[in-house]
């Protein structure tokens, strides 16, 4: 079933492509430019899922992610990041991510993912 | 917490033309042509299974690992030097063919290179040659028949291998294209 | 801090797995075939990398890591890929190249294709990375590469720590190994180039995980064999305008540190005239000196001017120009290293540019896995003609003729 998504990456590029990615499946309720947006945003939406970069300006997604899962521990946030080091997807674990998804992605991953972390029933 | 990535195996759909690079290979299937350039003292090695539609071409610099000067090993897990040395190249690519659906039986080969080109002082010699040699021995030890070859001379060459017709396209810098 | 072949290898290793993981994004990302052709650790400044990019006009994409190492990477190509590249990322936008999307999309595409470049080296160290946010660089309009990496600087590091010396010129301490990867594509040669510039003290830090301290150069001693050879190409310039009357300058020279399977993968597939000639001594090896066949038929008019030439009387012209480049080019190593390096009689190519390379590296590869690049190319300003220069060292005579420049390391 469809799902609320909030998009969260530095790049206009990566939250367009993820747009069309996900238009035909689910729903881009937001988007934010780095990891203060993405927890005001997540605080006013309360998305089903989150699609989270993680190297952004002001605040990166591994704190936004800490501290989205504070507020809403029930909170599905999936990291959707070009950094695939062993190192990073420890932090990930530890702030609470569901998912990882390394770019570049396809479709298939991202749609997996989020039925993955979500459930596909509603 | 699961890790997404992406398959590139699948990406997309076999290019035209497939480039090999020194001690390196790569297996093609019709519709698809294998490039190689710069043989001089190197030796191509070009296996098809015509009927299968599966080809592939080796770029190998020596003849063999053991005959020459045992070097400090390499700590990777898989050996990267097996493209680099005749003897172990052309097992290793007939059981990539083999594993794509050809028949050893009807596997062809064709070999290309192994030129003089110089004759160094410090060298021991005529790497060209017994690069051939060991082609020739290699292909005859794993049950493959060398239908046609194109060696020695003192120049070098350009490959160009057609995975459906498994012709082998040879271009020197001077004269004319040769197909074996 | 002192450098070791394994080291270097290593290096060499992480940096071509790092390139193959980016290039496998771009092809995933745009549809082109990549795949990477050479890796090479240079022992080059960072103003060198900057004069390579400002020479030909590349458009690029920077990311600045700290953490484990430090430093940066730089994604470049030429500035009509980048505009295919909008095209493939985002349809439609290259109409307008400045858009905010059109940099965008190949920010991310640098993002994406650095940060996997990066990752390996992260878990080869067993520690993180961080990386910075893409910068999008082009460096016609006057701006160099150090006033980009200087104003976005590392995540968390250090200020650079540049220092402009009298003379004007910048005496770049901070990096001493690039890390240069071309990825080509099928369709064309042209294509695109990574670099990693680390800084001195992560070199420091890899060498102490992977290196053979025993085994080691000061790294001082490479930036003086480097100086050496800008000096012998230097030499071999004077030397060609004396002969055919024509200016020339010296445009690259570099030291490298390459698999032996590469170096003939950094010449192309066409013909190539010259000379090839056997060098022995402390250290011996291989050199190449080639010409395009325009640049040929230029040096053999300027070496023979309003005479009838035969095709063998210009062949032996340009032997007789191999001769000389070389000369000029190895005296003055013999000069530094106080001995005496025998040349051998040049022996004339006419064939396959990677063909004629190949027999070279074939001799080394019996006895080394990787080989130092010499490579060097001297033009003339009007373009008449282009020179290059290509000597192979044993490597294990190389490393004793480093001892000699440093004696002090033993």
């Amino acid at each position: 079933m469809a799902r609320s998504v909030l998009v969260v990456d530095d790049s206009a590029f990566m939250r367009n492509l993820l747009k069309q990615l996900l238009e035909d499946d689910h729903e881009v309720v937001g988007e934010a430019e780095n990891g203060v947006e993405a927890v005001e945003l997540y605080r006013e939406l309360d998305p089903d899922v989150v699609t989270m970069d993680v190297v952004m300006p002001i605040r990166n997604g591994i704190e936004a992610t800490s501290e989205i899962k504070s507020i809403d521990p029930d909170s599905s946030v999936i990291m959707c990041t070009s950094v695939g080091q062993e190192e990073k997807m420890r932090e990930a674990v530890e702030a609470g991510a569901d998912g990882y998804i390394t770019k570049p992605f396809q479709k298939p991953n991202v749609l997996e993912a989020i039925d993955d972390v979500v459930g596909v029933e509603a | 917490m699961k890790v997404y990535t992406t398959d590139r195996s699948n990406d997309r759909s076999e290019p035209e033309r497939i480039k090999v690079g020194v001690a390196d290979y790569a297996i093609a299937h019709a519709g698809s042509t294998l490039v190689t350039s710069g043989l001089g003292s190197c030796v191509g090695i070009a296996l098809a299974d015509v009927e299968a539609g599966v080809a592939g071409l080796a770029h190998a610099m020596l003849p063999s690992a053991g005959a020459e000067t045992k070097r400090e090993a390499a700590e990777d897990d898989v050996h990267p030097d097996t493209w680099k040395y005749v003897d172990t190249a052309v097992p290793e690519l007939v059981r990539e063919l083999t594993d794509d659906g050809a028949e050893r039986s009807r596997i062809e080969g064709r070999i290309a290179g192994g030129s003089a080109m110089f004759e160094f002082e410090s060298s021991a010699g005529a790497v060209g040659e017994r690069n051939v040699a060991a082609a020739r021995e290699a292909l005859g030890a794993n049950g493959i028949t060398l239908i046609d070859s194109d060696v020695g001379g003192d120049y070098g060459r350009s490959l160009a291998f057609d995975a459906e017709t498994g012709e082998l396209s040879i271009r020197r810098a001077h004269g004319e294209t040769h197909v074996i | 801090m002192n450098l070791d072949v394994q080291s270097l290898r290593t290096f060499s290793r992480l940096a071509h797995s790092g390139a193959e993981e980016a290039a496998g994004s771009l092809s995933t990302l745009t549809g082109f075939d990549a795949r990477v052709a050479v890796t090479k650790v240079e022992m080059a400044t960072r103003a060198d990398v900057e004069r390579e990019f400002r020479e030909r006009d590349l458009v690029s994409v920077h990311i600045g890591f700290s953490g484990a190492i430090e430093g940066h990477t730089v994604l470049a190509f030429d500035r009509e890929r980048a505009v295919s590249l909008v095209d493939a990322l985002v349809p439609g936008a290259s109409d307008d190249p400045d858009s905010d999307l059109a940099t965008s999309g190949l920010k991310e595409l640098g993002n994406i294709m650095l940060g996997g470049f990066i990752d390996g080296w992260a878990d080869f160290l067993g520690d993180s990375i961080d990386i910075t946010t893409p910068t999008y660089v082009e460096l016609d309009a006057g701006r160099s590469l150090q006033d980009v990496i200087g104003a976005e600087g590392v995540p968390g590091g250090a200020a650079d720590t540049d220092v402009p010396d009298p003379s004007g010129t910048t005496i770049d301490s901070d990096h001493v190994l690039a890390f240069r990867n071309h990825l080509e594509t099928v369709d064309e040669e042209a294509g695109f180039y990574i670099y990693m510039l680390p800084t001195q003290e992560s070199v420091e830090t890899i060498v102490d995980v992977a290196g053979n301290a025993e085994d080691a150069i000061p790294v001082e001693t490479f930036t003086s064999f480097s100086q050496m050879i800008s000096e012998g190409a230097g030499q071999a310039s004077e030397d060609l305008t004396a002969m055919t009357g024509i200016d020339t300058n010296v445009d690259v020279s570099r030291l490298s540190f390459v698999p032996v399977e590469g170096v003939p993968m950094e010449l192309t597939d066409d013909a190539r005239r010259g000379v090839v000639l056997e060098f022995s001594g402390t250290p011996s090896g291989y050199i190449a000196i080639l010409f395009d066949p325009e640049s040929a038929e230029s040096v053999a008019d300027a070496l023979m001017p309003g005479m009838e030439s035969d095709p063998a009387m210009r062949k032996s012209a340009l032997q007789e120009i191999g001769n000389i480049v070389t000369s000029g080019f190895l005296d003055g190593w013999a000069n530094a290293l106080e001995t005496t390096i025998e040349i051998s009689p040049p022996r004339y190519v006419d064939d396959i540019a990677s063909a004629i390379v190949d027999p070279l590296v074939t001799e080394l590869a019996r006895t080394q896995d990787y080989a130092f690049l010499i490579d060097s190319a001297i033009a003339t300003p009007d373009e008449t003609f282009t020179c290059d220069i290509y000597a192979l060292p044993d490597e294990r005579e190389l490393r004793a003729a480093f001892d000699q420049l440093a004696p002090e390391a033993n």
